[in-house]
């Protein structure tokens, strides 16, 4: 139980490189907090720095108001588990689990207890006597999980614990995760590369880049009204389709325009003052692939995009189109971008869309996608900054 | 089998053919005639020999006790301290005391020698007014410790290999599970070493019961003063060719390296039965 305050957090390794910059971010008692970017972010990092491992170059790091930037990881009273679960293979789990106890000099009687029910808390009582080698990977990933929670500590971090397991126990393990935090209460920094994992488990989410926080905020705000063109694309999935657009701005309507398209620029952004209406001004507009649908006759008022559908992907709930547009697109250096956009052919940009599972596209066609202009984010082409009206920043 | 044939007669032909008619031998006389348990009689019964087996058993033993509780403890914590990051120059070190190792024992012995001398060396310099290699009391511990220093790098970098094997993650864990440096080394490194320690032992039990060449080279076949620095080695070397004007005994020599197999082999079927059996080896 308690809150974590980072102020000015910087990491600079000897040979000059800075891992992580400048990072101030403050987490209350009991919140589980994702800190998610791609990878060789700092995410990492920051974590073993909270955890006392990694020395803090710049900055202090608070644990309910003290600095712990002098104390050892023993002193700070904070348990980590780790993406490949360091589980002493020589031990039993018992051991496992019970050595932070032993160490601390937990009188044996409560020792046993605590560890009894933790094991019974992650169903590990049958295993307690069985020694990692003979453990599966959602049995080693609980007993890892195990030896973080019979301390009770101030905090968990954790630091990928899900990366090494398989697809089906991952979303199993991190319901788990999220309904064992709840339970305790214990205030944890979760790391994670993969965004899904970070919008399906945080409270919020801090979004790491190169070392500098983007932004940190709840899941949904992260994906409505994303501060930048990074935390845009590294939000959502399949990521935001992006293109370079410009203004064009008359005394009575404003357009934004893309390649060969346009649409009207939506009320919100024109009534803004300063940059958002320049006429001439340089933006890149992003579209989700799920604000594109078939034009139908219900939706002839939204504006529409011509695209050629080069691949579809049925996933039963949905279909998504690969699709090509006549238009410019911008590469964003995420990696989770680049897998999703296929490179560009034929003069035209990469476009993905969601449509409906009863949708009919064919490969080879032409067809008209509806396109809910007002959700359309639009980002300074320089400072790939998010042109938000009504907030400013 | 085609693969394994050329090894399998090499070896049979240069190792298991040699030590099997060694041990043939030590049945017969020199004459060829069989001569059933005699030469052992004549080894354990007659205290010409019996005296100097058992003397040099015994300090065969001394020879091997300096190595265990010196060379291979010395050996772990340099080890352990060239896996501390922060030094600079790691590589160096490293090379320093593994530089010994490579090393002919006869230079080595020689360098020694000359280092000891009680004429030109530095022991004066020190303060020692014995001659460490010439007195009985002190010989043979001189001559375990120069062994301990060429040697200490073999165990060093054995130690080393595993020690660097052992995930980070590992000690991190421990750490943040709140163990300090020794309890990180007692309870998570040195179980995991456990293992190799066994495997170094042996191989020091093995080394120094075959013992020879530092002790011929520095005090010659009587092993001098008084057989003070006598081992099995020269003490086979000497009943097989003989020395300083007694004939040798190719029967009771073989008897002698008999035995030696003998002691090697009681040696490794304890490590194997009493040790490996019983110390688990963890993938890491």
């Amino acid at each position: 139980m308690s809150e974590l305050r980072l102020s000015g957090i910087s990491k600079v390794y000897p040979n000059g490189l800075r891992a992580v910059s400048d990072v101030d971010m403050d987490i209350a008692d009991g919140e589980l907090l994702v800190l998610v970017g791609p990878s060789g972010c700092g995410k990492s990092t920051l974590l073993r720095m909270i955890a006392g491992l990694e020395d803090i170059t710049e900055g202090v790091i608070e644990i309910d108001g003290r600095v712990v930037n002098a104390e050892s990881p023993r002193e700070r009273d904070i348990a980590m588990v780790f993406q490949n679960y360091a589980l002493y293979p020589h031990m039993t789990v018992r051991k496992n689990i019970g050595y932070s106890l032993r160490l601390g000099r937990v009188p044996k009687n409560e020792a046993t207890q605590r560890i009894e029910d933790t094991a019974a808390m992650l169903e590990l009582s049958d295993l307690l006597d069985r020694k990692p080698p003979a453990l599966s990977g959602g049995q080693r990933q609980r007993v890892a999980m195990g030896r973080a929670i019979v301390r009770s500590p101030a905090a968990f971090l954790m630091d990928e614990p899900l990366s090494n397991l398989d697809a089906r126990l991952r979303v199993q393990m991190r319901a788990e995760i999220i309904r064992l935090q709840r339970n305790l209460g214990t205030t944890t920094v979760y790391v994670t590369h993969d965004q899904v994992e970070a919008m399906t488990m945080g409270s919020r989410v801090a979004v790491l880049r190169d070392g500098l926080l983007q932004q940190v905020d709840s899941p949904q705000v992260l994906y409505d009204h994303p501060d930048n063109l990074f935390v845009a694309a590294f939000i959502g999935s399949p990521s935001m389709n992006l293109y370079q657009g410009h203004i064009e701005s008359t005394s009575t309507a404003a357009r934004v325009v893309f390649g060969a398209h346009s649409f009207p620029l939506p009320d919100q952004w024109t009534q803004r003052d300063g940059s958002g209406g320049d006429d001439g001004q340089e933006v890149i507009v992003g579209i989700r692939p799920e604000w594109l649908v078939e034009q139908t006759r219900d939706n002839t008022d939204l504006p529409s995009l011509r695209v050629r559908v080069e691949l579809v992907e049925s996933l039963g709930s949905e279909l998504v189109a690969h699709t090509t547009i006549d238009a410019v697109s911008v590469e964003s250096d995420t990696p989770e971008l680049a897998e999703g956009h296929v490179a560009d052919s034929g003069g035209g940009a990469a476009c993905l869309a969601r449509l409906s599972p009863r949708s009919r596209v064919a490969v080879g066609e032409t067809i008209e996608l509806a396109i809910d202009h007002p959700s359309v984010h639009l980002f300074d082409a320089e400072t790939e900054r998010s042109l938000r009206p009504g907030r400013d920043r | 089998m085609v693969f394994l044939a050329p090894a399998t007669v090499i070896y049979s032909v240069f190792m298991v053919y040699p030590l099997l008619d060694s041990l043939r031998r030590s049945f017969f006389d020199d004459d060829g005639n069989f001569a059933g348990l005699d030469n052992y009689n004549t080894l354990f019964g007659n205290p010409t020999f019996a005296d100097r087996f058992w003397d040099a058993l015994g300090h065969n033993f001394q020879f091997f006790a300096f190595h265990m509780v010196l060379q291979n403890p010395i050996g772990l914590l340099l080890a352990v301290l060239l896996t501390v990051q922060s030094v600079r120059g790691l590589n160096i070190y490293r090379t320093i005391v593994f530089l010994p190792t490579t090393l002919s024992v006869v230079i080595v012995g020689f360098v020694w020698r000359l280092i000891l001398s009680p004429i030109w060396g530095v022991t004066e310099t020190l303060g020692i007014d014995t001659p460490l290699l010439g007195e009985s009391r002190t010989v043979l511990p001189t001559l375990s410790l120069i062994s301990v220093w060429q040697w200490v790098g073999i165990p060093m970098i054995f130690f080393y290999a595993v020690l660097i094997a052992i995930p980070k993650d590992l000690i991190e864990a421990s750490r943040v599970d709140g163990a300090g440096s020794w309890q990180v080394f007692r309870d998570i490194t040195f179980p995991l070493i456990l293992p190799m320690l066994g495997i170094i032992s042996i191989l020091t039990y093995i080394g120094n019961f075959n013992a020879f060449d530092l002790i011929y080279q520095v005090k010659g076949v009587v092993a001098g003063p008084d057989f003070a620095s006598d081992i099995m080695g020269t003490f086979f070397y000497r009943t097989f060719f003989g020395a300083s004007g007694t004939t040798g005994s190719p029967a009771m020599g073989a008897t002698v390296a008999s035995v030696m197999f003998l002691i090697i082999l009681v040696g490794v079927l304890i490590y194997m039965f009493g040790w490996q059996r019983r110390v688990t080896t963890y993938e890491l």
